[in-house]
């Protein structure tokens, strides 16, 4: 049975064009590769 | 593959960057798997499984994230899922990111958003509109949110949000088929929509338990399961025989009184409905003429009350006796019960037209419509209309909307809606002078300097403390050519006639009738 409330959650607003600045500017999300510069200078620093 | 040291080039055969030394052989495997991610989500892509395709691309650049064939590729998918905003982020976020020399596919698609900004504009609204919807729902105005959703579908075919949360309030509202058309139209777009297929899935499981009928029990043998058949009482005796023919019977003659009876009865209505038919245009036409007589008084009391209270007076005479002379021919056809009923119909009619205006959105119907109503004769459908539209009519952000829609008017050349849309907000927003402004403004560059000095007059009376007395008093004496601006009458409150409403006083009035 679909429980209305609960899918309602799922539902997230759309990112709006005038918000779209914003958004770039905060997305700053580390990838893989950086997660690998940092243990690496991590480890050199050691 | 560029070195993240130093961005020198990379040789894919040898482990370590050929300019600066540093050991690349995780970075590589890091780069190749991003690039798995990649062509995974291009396979998809190609298949229209939009939601899939965004997932393997998210995954590519959660790993690398200047994979700039990913971030473009899903810029496109986000931008054919209706998420323009998105799109044009990803795109811009290429752009930036990009560390190669070729040039970047990501500049085609922003400089073709950059020519279409009408269509950016268009996009951008239906992405508003959805977020609104999405309120709507919320806060439990499911009819808005549905009304929303339909016109943002029409117009933004490809905006698979949409159609998932319209589905979703279809199959809460028991409207099986409506949600199975839109959840079919929504695959069609995005064939691996996971919300779609769920509640496809859900909706067909529904359908088989409603059809579905014992076949009888199973039994077992040896390890082997039987279905025997459901044994069948035997009807076999002259009873049970008459007792189906009677049930026949009954059964045709049921059906026959269906199919004859209401044509007749139709007939007799057809005369009745023509009678009715002309007495409704009698009344119409009646109450056209108290309306425009209505208007023209609620417009000139306000100014004119003091300079010319004499003509006033009589003006208010003889609208008053045309006013009874228009309804005492309304009185002399029907009985006075019938005078009562136009009312309670102006009310219903006003609700639904300002519900319909707000699907378009033809604000300034919006506005004027909400207060034709009166709260006291109301359905109890159109009485949660009217409380979903106090709702709308108080919001800033329908405000904002509706303030846009007038600045359209106004770079179009269109005055007259423009001040006509400004008036309709300020009704709802009382105590905002500068819409009264724009509105004064408009009328003038309409070239209606009679009302633009009456909104200038307004101002300055209603907001004596605002930073646009000196303007009104100036600009009231350019129109009129007078030497100064009269005051309101005395006794007047002009407290009450700025206050803001007050969206629980107004659902107070409310009287359910039936």
């Amino acid at each position: 049975m679909i429980d209305f409330e609960e899918e309602l959650k799922k539902f997230k607003p759309s990112l709006e064009i005038d918000d779209t600045e914003n958004a770039i500017l905060s997305d700053n999300v580390n990838d893989m590769v950086d997660l690998m510069i940092e243990i690496m200078n991590e480890y050199r620093d050691r | 593959m560029l070195c993240y040291r130093c961005n020198g080039t990379v040789d894919p055969s040898r482990d370590t960057c050929s300019k600066c030394g540093t050991d690349v052989r995780v970075y590589k495997k890091i780069v190749y798997a991003s690039n798995r991610y990649y062509n995974e989500g291009l396979v998809k892509a190609q298949a229209r499984d939009l939601t899939g395709a965004r997932d393997s691309l998210r995954k590519s650049l959660y790993l690398y994230k200047k994979n700039t064939n990913a971030r473009n590729l899903l810029g496109l998918v986000e931008y054919a899922m209706g998420e323009s905003a998105e799109a044009l982020k990803e795109w811009v976020l290429s752009k930036n990111l990009s560390t190669s020399r070729n040039a970047n596919v990501a500049d085609r698609f922003i400089n073709s958003m950059k020519r279409n900004m009408r269509e950016l504009d268009s996009e951008g609204h239906g992405i508003r509109k959805y977020n609104q919807a999405l309120n709507y729902a919320r806060n439990g105005a499911k009819d808005l949110a549905m009304i929303q959703l339909k016109k943002v579908v029409s117009v933004h075919s490809n905006m698979t949000k949409a159609y998932e949360l319209l589905a979703l309030l279809y199959i809460d509202d028991g409207k099986i088929e409506q949600a199975k058309k839109v959840i079919a139209q929504c695959l069609q777009v995005d064939r691996g929509n996971a919300s779609a297929l769920h509640f496809m899935k859900e909706l067909e499981n529904m359908s088989d338990r409603n059809s579905s009928r014992s076949v009888g029990v199973v039994g077992e043998t040896d390890r082997e399961q039987l279905i025997i058949p459901v044994r069948f009482r035997d009807y076999g005796s002259y009873l049970s025989n008459a007792l189906y023919i009677v049930l026949g019977l009954i059964i045709g003659i049921a059906i026959a009184w269906y199919v004859m009876v209401p044509g007749k009865v139709e007939k007799e209505m057809v005369g009745v409905s023509d009678e009715a038919r002309s007495y409704e245009q009698v009344i119409s036409d009646l109450q056209g003429e108290i309306a425009a007589l209505q208007l023209s008084n609620v417009n000139e009391s306000e100014e004119s009350s003091i300079e010319e209270s004499s003509m006033e007076q009589s003006s208010e005479e003889e609208s008053r006796e045309s006013e009874s002379s228009a309804a005492a021919k309304i009185e002399e056809t029907f009985p006075a019960g019938i005078v009562q009923t136009d009312q309670w119909t102006i009310s219903q009619d006003a609700v639904n037209r300002a519900v319909s205006a707000y699907g378009v959105p033809d604000y300034t119907s919006v506005y004027e419509a909400f207060f034709e109503v009166n709260p006291g004769m109301l359905s109890s459908v159109n009485a949660e209309h009217y409380k979903n539209l106090i709702i709308i009519v108080l919001d800033e952000g329908v405000k904002q909307n509706a303030v846009a829609q007038a600045e359209e008017y106004q770079s179009a050349g269109e005055n007259s809606d423009a001040g006509r849309l400004y008036d309709a907000i300020a009704m709802a927003h009382r105590n905002d002078p500068e819409l009264r402004m724009k509105a004064a403004a408009c009328y003038e560059a309409a070239g209606d300097q009679e009302t633009a000095a009456n909104r200038y007059w307004q101002v300055y009376n209603l907001f004596p403390e605002s930073e646009y007395t000196k303007t009104c008093s100036e600009k009231y004496m350019e129109l009129t050519g007078k030497d100064h601006i009269p005051g309101v009458p005395e006794g007047t409150d002009t407290e009450a006639l700025t206050a803001p409403l007050n969206a629980e006083a107004l659902e107070q009035a409310i009287v359910e009738e039936g």
